[in-house]
């Protein structure tokens, strides 16, 4: 909020994944398939195979217009864009690890000089001395990932970092080996799927057959080893994070569903078209592939970037650039006088249009947007003004993962008006499980996350509707109170007592 | 509080890893580094897409040699670009953010227009042989034409983030990131002075292809004389395009280059008569026998004339950021763990590089 807040008409979030995605699918294959050009230069020059050389050097034409055009644009525009969408926590990460980068931008050097060497040097240099500038290429590509690593993952899990601000406490973090070695394993996955990929152009039939069954073992082997070094991430993340894939924020919960479908899906598919029917291996099968392993991709690093929710860099910054230790002083003294970007009319004003929707702008706006996916209006339709009112001082409490509104009551009163703007008609409900998804089910899950059932299986449905559901807000500050009418109250009693009796008989 | 400072974002509570001095040092380095491959790029895709309109033989030649060097050329210019936008985030993000978020489509669009054009250079490289004449021109002129709008977008960029001033005014009537910075009175010849600059460098450059193309004798002298005439035509119309710049500016900051800021002022001077001593080096270089160590000095005449320009430029940048933030007081240390390693590893990689295109430089000719 020390920022400017770029209003761009869609979910920041979105804009942040696809760039990120593309960058970094495009730069881990470059990286494996470093490793994949040298070992099967090697293996050509041993067996004086020289189709294999010829489609060598076709692959690496391909690659140099992907990695060091695509690769480096796009690991560019990952910086134009979180600069654009969190300022604040970039420039926390730049100031902790501006060598970190300066370090990684040295091996980028290496990296680029020797692919482009690499590749406009076929047959004319020394067997041997092309082979060493692959390797070079190779080593200096992954060192660029051992940097680039620890940041990434100093951002989830910045460890001894919080308490000492010390560059390797938080380079080296809880994470750092983990994620390095599944990165590698999958970098190299990558390589083998764009072998396939342009082994399926080849002309000559039993050529074709070769490197496709060759590419097709590398991938398997890889894909094994990555799904192995997910199962050490998983163990070392802290409980709160665990718990957040576990269901305590839905968007992650679904992404983890993605990530064991797309990684069945490839190894299956991928064993089924390169080693058990290899004469499968055709263009649009591999591209295919190729989807697969960017659904695969995109699914991880979906859910790596939502664990980290509501945080920039966890337990230090918000996303939307605010300080947790702030806060305090926030809802003292009021986010109008300590926001940099709001203006002066917002301030004298007073009127929901300004005020309220800069303040929503300062605050939220880094994740939801007005229109399109992550839209507030979809999740407050048909809502109450009270109900508003008491959900903005709980945002923590919810399953999204939000940041704490801040603020005084007077602010977070202005932005309901504001957001009363989107809700339309006062909802009426036609089943208790509507009633429950609307009213509870932003907090509670039915048998994960916050269970429902064993806090209210305890009580009749009449004790639900008399005496539970009214009372909530005083039976735990964290629930707002339940203004959904009496109606609606009846239909939520039934079907909590009916989830609890089908629970029961299932025991 | 006075309401124009209100818009600047706090300063960053992490103090800065390395005193102020080094960090300006390798911004300024680091942008040298980007400056010249930049310029020869986008001044040698004008130059070349010129020569499409000369039918000789030389600017034929010109033109196939040009398109096989671009490409890396660009890749250089990326790759150099990288270390002093870092550099210039971690000294200057509280300006930097706030102006690009200002501008947020613009400059977010320079990704997808340096993209568009790279490609198109790789297109006009590799399918030499294959594509007409007329889809050449057009192809390498389309580059040219992304590459100066992408320069067009850093110019407002550049100036918007020194002018807080205007912040408020921009962002608050529409915060969707959909303008320039065009009412800037220095924007029009501060780009027009990066556009000649880069014109001026890409002819030198032309030179320099001549100087080390050692098969076609006819072609070398050519290349050189070609490229001292252009070098000094853009260079003159330089001085005339920095003179109005400099009127442009607002009188303060104009005066440090005329008597108020001793090394401002020294700056341009030398940068003013080591050009001209560039141009004259070079012209005499066009018409001797052997032009190398002419060359060669003219070169070292205009790098420094360059380091002297981006100098100048960090000068006045801090006049316009003075008022607001003291550089010299931004907390910071020295974080040896990593300055160090940076700069070993630096060195390495210098030698590796070194080795790499000593290689490269002598292998065998294509069969
Ligand atoms: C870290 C990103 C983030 C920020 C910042 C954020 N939200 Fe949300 N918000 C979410 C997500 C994610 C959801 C939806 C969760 C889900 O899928 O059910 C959500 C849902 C909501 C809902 C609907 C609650 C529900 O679950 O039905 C409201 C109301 C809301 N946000 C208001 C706000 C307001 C007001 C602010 C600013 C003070 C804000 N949000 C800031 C991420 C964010
Ligand atoms: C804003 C978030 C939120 C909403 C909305 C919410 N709850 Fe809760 N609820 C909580 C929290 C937090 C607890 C504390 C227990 C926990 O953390 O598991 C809790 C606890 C409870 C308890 C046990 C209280 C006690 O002290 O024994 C009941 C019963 C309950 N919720 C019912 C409901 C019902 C019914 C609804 C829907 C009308 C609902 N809650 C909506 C956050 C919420």
């Amino acid at each position: 909020m020390n920022f400017p807040v770029w209003d761009l008409g869609i979910a920041p979030g979105l804009l942040i994944a696809i760039v990120a995605t593309l960058h970094v699918f495009v730069s881990h294959f470059a990286i494996g398939t470093g490793l994949f050009l040298v070992l099967t230069e090697r293996k050509a020059y041993r067996d004086d195979d020289k189709d294999l050389l010829a489609f060598l050097k076709r692959h690496s034409l391909i690659f140099i217009l992907f990695s060091v055009v695509f690769g480096a644009i796009t690991g560019v525009g990952i910086w134009f864009v979180i600069g654009l969408i969190n300022p604040s926590a970039t420039s926390s990460l730049i100031h902790a690890f501006v060598f970190g980068w300066a370090i990684e931008w040295v091996f980028f050097i290496v990296e680029i000089i020797a692919g482009l060497i690499y590749y406009y040097s076929w047959e004319r240099l020394e067997r041997r001395t092309h082979l060493i500038i692959g390797w070079i290429y190779f080593v200096s590509a992954w060192l660029s990932l051992v940097v680039i690593n620890g940041i990434v993952t100093f951002m989830l899990t910045p460890g001894g970092w919080l308490e000492n601000q010390n560059f390797w406490s938080g380079f080296f973090n809880p994470t750092y080996f983990p994620s390095l070695v599944s990165r590698t394993f999958l970098s190299l996955a990558l390589a083998g799927i764009y072998a396939l990929l342009t082994a399926s152009f080849q002309e000559k039939r039993e050529f074709r057959l070769k490197i496709t069954r060759y590419a097709g073992k590398w991938v398997i082997i890889n894909l094994l080893l990555f799904g192995l070094s997910l199962l050490w991430y998983w163990k070392v993340f802290p409980d709160r994070i665990i718990e957040a894939a576990q269901g305590a924020i839905p968007i992650t919960q679904s992404m983890v569903g993605w990530v064991y479908i797309f990684f069945l899906a490839l190894i299956l598919v991928t064993l089924t078209v390169s080693i058990l029917l290899p004469r499968l291996n055709r263009a649009p099968v591999a591209i295919l592939v190729m989807l697969l392993s960017l659904g695969l991709f995109g699914a991880t690093e979906w859910v790596r970037e939502s664990l980290r929710k509501p945080y920039g860099i966890y337990n230090y910054i918000y996303i939307n650039g605010i300080f947790p230790d702030q806060i305090p002083e926030i809802n003292r003294n009021g986010v109008l006088l300590w926001a940099n970007w709001v203006s002066e009319e917002a301030k004298s004003v007073r009127s929901p249009d300004t005020t309220g929707y800069e303040i929503f702008r300062t605050e939220c706006m880094n994740c939801h947007s007005l229109s399109g996916y992550m839209n507030v209006g979809r999740y407050i339709e048909g809502w109450d003004q009270q109900y508003l009112y008491e959900t903005l001082g709980r945002l923590d409490v919810l399953r999204g993962r939000m940041p704490p509104f801040a603020g005084t009551d007077e602010e977070r009163y202005h932005v309901v008006s504001y957001l009363t703007g989107f809700t339309g008609e006062p909802r009426d409900y036609d089943t208790g499980k509507e009633v429950y998804d609307d009213r509870c089910g932003n907090c509670h899950t039915i048998g994960r996350y916050r269970d429902i059932i064993p806090v209210t299986s305890d009580f009749s449905q009449s004790e639900l509707k008399e005496e539970i559901i009214p009372m909530l807000h005083e039976m735990n500050e964290d629930m707002p109170p339940f203004t959904a009418g009496e109606e609606a109250a009846e239909k939520l009693a039934k079907y909590l007592s009916e989830l609890s009796d089908t629970e029961g008989q299932d025991e | 509080m006075n309401s124009i400072i209100h818009y600047i974002p706090d300063l960053d509570p992490i103090p800065l890893p390395a005193p102020v001095w080094l960090l300006k040092f390798l911004l300024l380095l680091g942008f040298v580094l980007h400056l010249i491959p930049m310029n020869i790029m986008l001044g040698g895709l004008i130059l070349t897409g010129i020569s499409y309109y000369r039918k000789s033989d030389f600017h034929t030649g010109l033109v196939r040699r040009m398109s096989k060097m671009i490409p890396v050329v660009v890749a250089l210019t990326i790759t150099m670009g990288i270390a002093p936008l870092l550099f210039l985030q971690v000294l200057y993000g509280q300006y930097f953010y706030s102006s690009s978020i200002i501008l947020a489509f613009p400059w977010l669009s320079v990704i997808i227009l340096v993209m568009a054009a790279y490609y198109l250079v790789y297109i006009h490289s590799f399918r030499y042989k294959k594509l007409s004449h007329s889809s050449k021109t057009a192809i390498g002129w389309t580059a040219a034409i992304l590459f100066a709008i992408v320069g067009f977008i850093y110019s407002n960029e550049m100036t918007l983030m020194l002018t807080p001033e205007k912040w408020g005014a921009k962002y608050f009537p529409d915060p969707s990131g959909l303008t320039l910075n065009l009412g800037e009175p220095t924007l029009f010849f501060r780009y027009l002075h990066f556009l000649v600059g880069a014109l001026a460098v890409a002819a030198f450059f032309i030179a320099c292809v001549g100087l080390s193309d050692k098969r076609e004798k006819w072609f070398s002298s050519k290349a050189i004389k070609y490229g001292a005439g252009w070098f000094t035509r853009f260079t003159l119309v330089q001085y005339l395009v920095g003179i109005l710049w400099l009127i442009a500016l607002p009188a303060d900051k104009m005066m440090l280059f005329m008597g108020k800021d001793i090394a401002g002022t020294v700056l341009l001077f030398l940068g003013i008569i080591l050009s001209l001593g560039a141009i004259m080096m070079l012209n005499k270089a066009s018409q001797s026998e052997s032009p190398k160590t002419l060359v060669f000095s003219s070169g070292i005449a205009l790098l420094a004339t360059l380091i002297f320009m981006a100098i100048m430029r960090d000068i006045l940048r801090n006049a316009y950021i003075a008022p607001h933030t003291a550089m010299e007081n931004i907390p910071s240390f020295f974080q040896a763990s990593t300055i160090i390693p940076f700069i070993v590893l630096l060195l390495v990689a210098l030698g590796i590089i070194y080795w790499m295109m000593r290689k490269f430089l002598t292998m065998k000719a294509k069969t």
